[in-house]
């Protein structure tokens, strides 16, 4: 499969799974158990270039193309998808995000932080009442004397307990439905601002998930990101990348299971051979990995298109719904390989199987997934 | 300083080597490829050597297409240009000779201070193409070096690992090292040297460019032959020492290791 790639992307692989392997793996277990995320690993990422592969290099940034973050974020999620998870956070939605519709000196002020691994950023939208249901926020702000007032709270934000920086979605107050909302760029210890304690979540452990708290925060118009009023617009026209990613996420997860699966498949022995020569287990694992590699296959496929601004809202649904629920059988199918061993946390499957379960509800859940395509299909 | 590491690409550790029907060699389809482990050191400690003292590290392998791709990876680690050598007289070929005066006669024409090599490639594990290299330039070669400390600009001290203990030599430049584990911690290719690397000096020769006679160094000047590979037998299994009581295993065992082990 590896081989349909440039050797540009080969390398990328090459080396994020290099270290992924050298610098996670060793970590993994402990920073699950502990709900700990890794700031030395997120540094020692951005040292590499890893955070701001797709950024323009003026900003500090790679300059390279969107598969080839796809590929470092599945590399990093093969390995923790927590840590995937977070770091997605700040290359995309964060940096990418800001590259691409923010100011020049907001991209000079918020990038090359971020990208170097020195501080983290956060992507604010879900708010108590408005998950699936994005146009429902009511996270307000007003207009006063040339400055805005940001009141409201937002959660299951991914770093918020750690961040530095928030891009939060704002609705101006009296306004409904998709107009009306702008984005801001809020920064860890202005007025108003604070948030939560990380959430204890089933997985995806070693990145903190936490509430952001807004009252009154007053800013002026150089923090707002993107059209004013336009929020929801702009956001929108990242939705396409950030599904797509969606399914980098469950690719790397599932990539995981069938490498522990088919190893451990060949090792353990029962009845005098390995259970690599059942055909039960065969079956899991032709299974597993027929899934995984059409999944990847039509995923990479989206990149270059996605780089073109060619739309994809059927494509990008379809690509992270079916992910998701490829990575969740996968990661079912592999703690059963591994059987009794396979629900102890002493082994790894088990995380997979915790982990992969978010990708189905974060990011717009399956049901969503399949509502957008369906609405495609029926235009 | 102009710093050279010589380097090649072989199949990846965790890959599983398959023998071919004739049992003369492996089968190369479907195989990972890598920088030899020890080559790894080898450029580390060239980028190493600039950071020092400046000037210019060059990469130079000798394979097939596929060997570019190792070469790649060694230009986003920071080496600044490389030289390839491909060439169809040079495939199945066996001999360390050959390849080292390939290198040798590379060398020749290229300025350099100071070489670096693997101890020895992971694949045929031969360890003689660096030693072959320093001696047909007439340099000094310091072999299987595990530490290394730069006494001035033009004098190294290294540290060399020898039957029960080590050996420290100092040695003034030019000098050819090969490299053993422990040397360094190779780095990692970053993104920015990934895309670097792809606009860095690459240049394939073949061996009439470089005035060789595929005669001499080809496959039809080897003068070894390899006759057979085979997979190493797989291991006996254990033997378990049963008993009622601790005492009576351990008396078995002892027995055993008296009698059939023969090691007390």
């Amino acid at each position: 499969m590896d081989l349909l790639l440039s050797e540009h992307h080969r390398m990328v692989r090459a080396s994020a799974r290099k270290f992924a392997e050298a610098e996670l793996g060793p970590i993994a277990e402990e920073i699950d158990e502990q709900e700990r995320f890794p700031m030395e690993v997120y540094r020692k990422a951005g040292e590499l270039g890893l955070i701001g592969s797709i950024i323009p290099e003026q900003y500090g940034g790679g300059g390279a193309d969107l598969l080839t973050n796809g590929i470092i974020k599945e590399e990093m999620c093969r390995v923790s998808a927590g840590f995937g998870m977070s770091m997605n956070i700040c290359t995309n939605n964060f940096c990418y995000f800001i590259a691409k519709y923010g100011t020049e000196s907001q991209k000079r002020r918020y990038i090359p932080p971020v990208i170097s691994g020195e501080a983290l950023g956060s992507w604010c939208l879900t708010e108590p009442e408005a998950g699936s249901d994005a146009l429902a926020i009511r996270t307000s702000y007003r207009v006063e004397n040339g400055e805005y007032v940001i009141t409201g709270s937002k959660t299951f934000i991914t770093n918020a307990p750690i961040a530095r920086y928030f891009i939060v979605v704002a609705r101006r107050q009296g306004t409904k439905g998709a107009k009306g909302a702008s984005l801001f760029i809020l920064e860890r210890g202005m007025e108003g601002l604070s948030t939560g304690p990380p959430f204890r979540k089933l997985g995806m452990r070693c990145s903190p998930t936490g509430q952001v708290f807004l009252d009154e925060v007053r800013v002026g118009p150089e923090q707002v990101l993107g059209v004013e009023e336009e929020g929801f617009k702009t956001m929108f026209e990242t939705l396409d990348l950030e599904r797509i990613l969606g399914a980098n996420t469950s690719i790397g997860i599932a990539q995981a299971c069938l490498d522990a699966s088919v190893r451990y498949a060949k090792e353990r022995k029962q009845f005098g051979k390995p259970i690599a020569e059942f055909q039960l287990v065969r079956n899991m694992l032709a299974e597993m990995a027929t899934r995984l590699e059409i999944t990847r296959v039509y995923t990479y496929s989206l990149f270059p298109l996605a780089e073109r601004g060619v739309k994809l809202t059927k494509e990008a649904s379809i690509a992270k719904y079916y992910a998701s629920i490829m990575a969740t059988r996968a990661a079912l199918d592999a703690v059963q390989i591994f059987g009794g061993y396979g629900y102890m946390r002493d082994y790894p499957v088990q995380r997979y199987l915790r982990d992969a379960k978010l990708v189905e509800i974060g990011g717009g859940t399956s049901e969503i997934q399949k509502m957008i395509i369906a609405r495609e299909l029926l235009r | 300083m102009e710093i050279v590491a010589l380097m090649k690409q072989v199949p990846d550790t965790e890959t599983q080597i398959k023998v071919n029907p004739q049992g003369t060699w492996i089968i190369e389809d479907d195989i990972k490829w890598i920088m030899n482990p020890y080559c790894e050191f080898g450029v580390e400690e060239a980028l190493r050597t600039k950071e020092k003292h400046g000037g210019t590290v060059t990469i130079v392998s000798i394979g097939p297409a596929r060997a570019v791709e190792a070469i790649r990876t060694a230009l986003a680690m920071g080496a600044d240009k490389a030289i390839h050598v491909d060439d169809p007289a040079l495939v199945g070929t066996t001999d360390s000779l050959g390849k080292a005066r390939i290198l040798a006669k590379i060398l020749q024409s290229i300025p350099f201070d100071i070489i670096f090599a693997g101890k020895q490639a992971i694949d045929d594990d031969m360890a003689q193409v660096g030693p072959a290299v320093a001696e047909l330039l007439g340099i000094p070669q310091l072999t299987f070096v595990n530490g290394l400390e730069w006494i001035d600009g033009r004098t190294v001290r290294v540290n060399r690992q020898v039957e029960g203990g080590s050996q420290v030599i100092e040695c003034s430049l030019p000098v050819l090292i090969t490299c053993q584990k422990g040397l360094n911690e190779p780095r990692y290719a970053s993104l920015p040297g990934i895309m670097k690397a792809k606009k860095k000096p690459l240049e394939t020769k073949n061996l009439a460019a470089l005035g060789l006679d595929p005669a001499q160094v080809g496959k039809e000047g080897d003068t070894t032959e390899i006759l057979r590979v085979e997979l190493p037998p797989p291991r006996k299994p254990g033997k378990i020492v049963d008993g009622e009581t601790p005492e009576e295993k351990a008396a078995k065992l002892a027995k055993l290791l008296r009698e059939e082990a023969k090691v007390i």
